[in-house]
């Protein structure tokens, strides 16, 4: 599961938990069931305007089983485990370390690349295409399902379509052939700037 | 003034039974087909346009493109038409991963998960319950569900939720417009940007701004040049955009106002100039 896809996920969770027990608590602070004429099943917690949030009573019955400790200590150290492994992943790198790329007529030698010198040499491929002003590339996923994703500013003139399909046509189905791979996902981002490149610098701003 | 709104020419899906070099192409120029239909065998004379809007690939020539792609509606291409590069799937504007968001609500579960842990911790081998849980279990055994307390925080607890939920699923990232070619988006600023750059370069404008929204473009233009030029000027633009879903483009020419030239942008430099 992608990191997108976990933090999606408990933001589901907790969002439906806060919403059925705030709709708990509304509904029976509001008496709607009454109002309404829903009959509740039996045991349906707050149905009644008159009773506290959580009475004695109701205590005593959980507090009093055996497994009421066991679960009391576990379910907040499982929510505490999940929540330090949630920081700890996000300390993590995205992406490989190192790439393996294929030697033509090396046996048994394997050539590892470090994951920045890919981002750099397809890098310095993509600013060589006309009208790319400016790149960066990171690699990420795993290391047996290597994708890029490229952020590319375009110059003003160009041509979007034609840029991609240079893009995808010139550096990276390069970088997809010499590192040996079937596929190589690429996710582009394009921006554009105004300015021309024979423009100089930007003038100074005086106060 | 506005300029007429209708649909890029693109989003005019040719009907399957319409003859191929006929169809509407795809391609900015009006008679991206022409070259095709006339030399169709000519293998290297494919006009540029229909390489880069997606229809034709650069392998596909002659023959082939014209009766395999020329009708094919665009931005329905199948995945076997993308080159390996492309990653599987539809065309679909890029989804926030929601990190910071996360990181609060991971927070707020920390503490509470920690303190609720310390202190079942602390009963269960026999000594007191904190301070706080006390008072805590104390407020909930004596309120009752109609207290004002209660139903606040309940309906605040409910709108945290709604807002967490809406977040869970909606795909953020407004600021980018998804292209035909999968996994590839592009900058709002960025399009007004080149709009913006190729309205200043026509002949007679003054100035043009360009905002663009998430499903049209304005084009405020300032100047003497005719409207339909500028229109179809910054059409042609537009069109080069492979944008996947359907984008207008609203044109409002301002009138040309003499003015002097450096009263009002540089007001403090004329009074620091004037002879007092």
């Amino acid at each position: 599961m992608s990191r997108s896809a976990v933090n999606r996920t408990i933001l589901l969770v907790v969002g439906i938990v806060l919403i059925g027990g705030g709709l708990l608590l509304l509904a029976g602070g509001f008496d709607l069931y009454d109002r309404l004429g829903i009959a509740v099943p039996d045991g349906w917690p707050l149905t009644s305007p008159d009773q506290p949030v959580l009475s004695e009573a109701s205590r005593a019955r959980w507090s009093g089983q055996d497994w009421w400790w066991p679960v009391a200590i576990a379910v907040p150290a499982l929510v505490v485990i999940g929540g330090l492994a949630w920081l700890w992943a996000q300390l993590r790198r995205v992406g490989p370390g190192t790439v393996t790329v294929p030697v033509p007529g090396g046996d048994g030698v394997a050539l590892r690349m470090r994951n920045s010198a890919l981002q750099d040499a397809v890098e310095g491929e993509v600013v060589e295409l006309p009208g790319v002003d400016k790149v960066t590339v990171r690699a990420t996923g795993g290391p047996h399902r290597l994708s890029l994703r490229a952020v590319v500013r375009l110059l003003p003139g160009t041509h979007p379509g034609e840029a991609l399909q240079s893009l995808d046509a010139g550096p990276l189905e390069n970088a997809r052939t010499s590192l040996g791979l079937a596929e190589l996902p690429t996710e582009i981002r394009l921006r554009a700037t105004a300015r021309r490149p024979g423009a100089g610098p930007k003038p100074p701003r005086v106060v | 003034m506005n300029g007429p709104p209708p649909d890029r020419p693109q989003d005019g899906a040719p009907e399957p039974g319409a003859p191929g070099p006929g169809a509407p192409g795809p391609g900015p120029s009006e008679e991206p087909t022409e070259p095709i239909a006339l030399q169709p065998t000519e293998p290297v004379d494919i006009p540029p346009e229909l390489v880069a809007s997606g229809v034709v690939m650069p392998e596909l020539v002659g023959l082939e493109a014209e009766f395999g792609h020329a009708a094919a509606p665009p931005g329905e291409a199948g995945p076997e038409e993308w080159p390996p590069t492309v990653p599987p799937g539809h065309p679909h504007r890029p989804r926030a991963p929601r990190t910071a968001v996360t990181g609060a609500v991971v927070t707020c579960l920390l503490v509470l998960a920690g303190a609720a842990l310390y202190d079942a911790v602390a009963v269960a081998t026999g000594h007191a319950a904190r301070r706080w849980r006390a008072d805590f279990t104390d407020e909930l055994s004596t309120r009752h569900l109609d207290d004002p307390w209660v139903l606040g925080i309940a309906a605040g607890a409910v709108a945290v939720g709604l807002l967490l939920c809406w977040l869970a699923l909606a795909p953020g990232l407004r600021r980018w417009l998804a292209l035909r070619r999968p996994g590839a988006a592009i900058d709002r600023a960025g399009i007004a940007a080149l709009l913006a750059a190729r309205g200043q370069e026509i002949p007679g404008i003054e100035r043009c701004t360009v905002r663009a929204g998430r499903h049209k473009a304005v084009a405020t233009v300032t100047g003497s040049a005719e409207p339909a030029l500028v229109d179809r000027e910054l059409r042609e633009e537009l069109a080069k955009f492979p944008l996947a879903g359907p984008y207008r483009l609203d044109l409002r020419i301002q009138p040309l106002r003499p003015r002097p030239p450096e009263e009002r942008r540089h007001g403090h430099r004329r009074l620091a100039q004037e002879p007092r």
